[in-house]
């Protein structure tokens, strides 16, 4: 395969706070490819937002700290770029869509400055033409009616400044969009809008998408391939097919039997037990081994590697391991 | 009608709000939150109300309750008129009627213990001594899977789904007949979230329990409802038993809501419903049917009058011009 466009390889980054340190994300290794579509999955707390913020040079730093690994785009290391450089990356090469819209939109300018300023912080184009460009990009997204580029954020509803938002996000064809709950925050009917959008700018511009989510339903619609976080670190990673036909890492199990779903009666649904750990206080061994119905000894001592499974697809789990993990035990069948 | 199981009645139910504004704080508007909805709930089931954001639900479970006063309609609890009861009587009569709130957070006190906050709808309706309430606190805190060393914590102290538990243990407490349950999972993550469902579907067989249960997401309103509702801009559009609802959706919102819903499974091929255009606002409903702006069936019709709330046999209900031909 050619060079990913995106390689996060090893990555650390940790807060140092006055109650601990922090490993928010420890020990990331994450691949994108042009024009792919990679979902990032996991509970509240496991460290994507953190992730997908180092990818942008957005952690602050401190409290914030690599403490390894690289992040490369285009096999350039972006981990020690200074403030200058991230300048011409984020929006040119690299752009960014959050949750909450109305975070990222400056709510005294209009769309159309914001869009025609984020165009001419690239380009050296004049501004009539960025004008121009940015309606261009808003009737890309679905937003046509007159006088929207005079228009204030607050005057939209939520799904129009996701629109927004991603139209702003898209002018000036970045190779990769990062989107972090692109519509957590949005109905369910507003939320396909969305996403059937996200998917044509995909097919038709070839920008990767980093999709964020910690719905497994995205992840099935969008996604090529997903990346599944536990509590700062990645436990397995596959195409999506494989992920959702043959999860070999039980927490992957685990919540794919959590989720109720529409087309399919469960009388009880399964429960992972215990909550997720304090992330001052990360179990010793493999951080799921506290509430995984498989663990053993090894597991409570000694972290795992990410494991190679074959077909690119990988698993962070003892049980794999034939000397070590007791192999028969590989918790292989699939319940759902 | 299955009169004689149902224990609740909500008759033409209505919640405007109005809007002020001007200098004088005069009403230059309302909202419509919920507009003309009947539905009754029977004994021992649960009922789902599903919908988007803004359509209503949480609003009709805190008429019910009359934590807002309705400003029209019936609701019958058990034979008994809520809506005429004076104060001293609802406030006994809540009792039998407890809420569960969707932000575990925001709805304990965040300076009182775990224990505390359990006990206290007991002392309101001066129920056991002092004794007594913490035998039954204790009792409570095991019914929903809580260690009962941490009774004096504080909710802040707690996990998320640690926190639903503690909320879930307070409505309980009082042995309510039925519990209207508001977004109880939404803030959860899904790993929690099957531990709360599964929690509030044993006590709902241990104590006989009957459940409004309020969500947005239609594949857990799925999982535990018997009944589900369909509400859009105020009005109930769809009513029917779960698996009719779900497998033969008759209107076109909840056929589009519906298919809008992504599926955890790549390899399910499904036609999809999108919708074009924003829910319109409760305060300026359309005329007609409120779907209208957006429906893709829509009719001349549909743009003048309301379609009725009707039976279509087997107690599935719709308020849809296209059935009425
Ligand atoms: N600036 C900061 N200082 C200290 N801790 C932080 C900071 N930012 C994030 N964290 C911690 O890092 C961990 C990972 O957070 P992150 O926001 O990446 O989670 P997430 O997976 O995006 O969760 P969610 O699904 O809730 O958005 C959390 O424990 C969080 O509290
Ligand atoms: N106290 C109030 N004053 C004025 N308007 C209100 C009030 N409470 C609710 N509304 C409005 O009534 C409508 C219905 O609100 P409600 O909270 O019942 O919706 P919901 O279906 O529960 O939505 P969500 O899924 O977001 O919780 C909304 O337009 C809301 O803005
Ligand atoms: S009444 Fe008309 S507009 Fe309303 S849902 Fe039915 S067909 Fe659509
Ligand atoms: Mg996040
Ligand atoms: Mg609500």
């Amino acid at each position: 395969m050619a060079e990913p466009l995106l390689d996060i390889s090893e990555f650390r980054m940790y807060f140092h706070t006055e109650k601990g340190v922090v490993k928010a994300v420890d020990g990331v290794d994450l691949t994108v490819h042009e024009g792919e579509v990679v979902g990032l999955v996991g509970e509240s707390g496991c460290g994507k937002s953190v992730t997908s913020l180092s990818v942008m040079g957005l952690v602050p730093q401190p409290p914030g700290k690599v403490e390894g690994g690289s992040i490369r785009l285009t096999g350039k290391d972006l981990t020690h770029l200074r403030q200058r450089e991230w300048q011409r990356i984020r929006g040119n090469d690299i752009s960014m869509i959050f949750q909450e819209p109305m975070t990222s939109l400056n709510p005294v300018f209009t769309i159309g400055d914001q869009i025609v300023e984020a165009l001419q912080k690239h380009q050296k184009i004049s501004k009539k033409e960025a004008k121009k460009r940015a309606g261009e990009a808003l009737k890309e997204v679905g937003i046509s009616r007159k006088g929207i580029l005079g228009e204030y954020p607050h005057q939209l509803s939520g799904g129009m400044r996701q629109r927004v938002m991603i139209a702003m996000a898209m002018v000036c064809r970045p190779k990769l969009l990062i989107a972090d709950e692109p519509t957590t925050a949005l109905d369910v009917t507003i939320q396909a809008q969305i996403l059937d959008l996200m998917r044509r700018l995909n097919e038709e511009t070839g920008t990767a998408i980093l999709m964020i989510t910690h719905d497994l339903g995205v992840v099935a619609e969008m996604c090529d391939r997903v990346v599944v976080m536990y509590a700062g670190e990645v436990v397995e990673k596959a195409d999506v097919k494989t992920l959702f036909q043959d999860p070999r890492h039980p927490y992957t199990q685990g919540l794919l039997k959590s989720i109720p779903q529409l087309d399919k009666r469960f009388d009880r649904l399964y429960s992972i037990p215990g909550n997720v750990p304090d992330p001052r206080k990360m179990p010793e061994g493999c951080r799921f081994s506290p509430r995984c119905e498989f663990a053993k000894d090894i597991c409570m001592t000694q972290k795992p590697d990410l494991l190679d499974l074959g077909k690119s697809h990988f698993s962070r789990c003892w049980l794999h391991d034939e000397k070590k993990g007791d192999a028969d035990r590989d918790p292989i069948t699939v319940t759902t | 009608m299955t009169q004689s199981q149902s224990l609740l009645e909500v008759r033409n139910l209505k919640k405007y709000f109005p809007i002020r504004g001007g200098v004088f704080g005069r009403k230059v508007g309302e909202v419509k939150a919920v507009d003309d909805v009947s539905f009754s709930v029977n004994k021992g089931e649960t009922l789902g109300i599903v919908g988007e954001s803004g359509c209503g639900k949480s609003t009709t479970g805190r008429a019910i309750l009359r934590l807002e006063e309705p400003t029209s309609g019936n609701v019958e609890f058990e034979g008994n008129e809520l809506t005429r009861l004076k104060k001293e009587a609802m406030r006994r009569m809540r009792r039998e009627l407890q809420m569960v709130f969707q932000d575990p957070f925001a709805s304990l006190n965040p300076r009182k213990t775990a224990f505390e906050i359990i006990e206290e709808p007991l002392k309101v309706h001066g129920i056991g001594h002092a004794s007594e309430r913490k035998e039954q606190v204790m009792e409570l805190l095991q019914v929903v899977g809580l260690d009962v060393s941490h009774a004096g914590r504080y909710p802040h102290q707690f996990s998320g789904g640690q926190r639903q538990r503690i909320g879930i243990a307070r409505a309980l407490a009082v042995r309510p007949k039925l519990i209207v349950a508001d977004e109880p999972v939404s803030a959860l993550d899904v790993s929690i979230q099957s531990q709360v469902l599964n929690l509030l579907e044993d006590l709902q067989h241990t104590f006989d329990l009957t459940y409004v249960f309020i969500a947005h997401d239609l594949s857990v309103v799925r999982h535990i409802s018997d009944r589900v509702g369909v509400m859009y801009l105020g009005r109930m559009v769809e009513l029917a038993n779960r698996d009719s609802l779900y497998d033969q959706p008759l209107h076109p919102y909840t056929q589009a809501l519906l298919s809008a819903v992504p599926v955890p499974d790549p390899d399910s091929v499904r036609e999809r419903i999108i919708l074009s255009g924003d829910v319109p606002t409760p305060s300026n409903p359309p005329k007609g049917c409120a779907f209208h702006t957006r429906c893709p069936h829509v009719m001349d019709i549909c743009q003048e009058v309301r379609p009725e709330f009707k039976d279509y046999g087997e107690e599935h209900y719709v308020a849809c011009h296209l059935l009425e031909k």
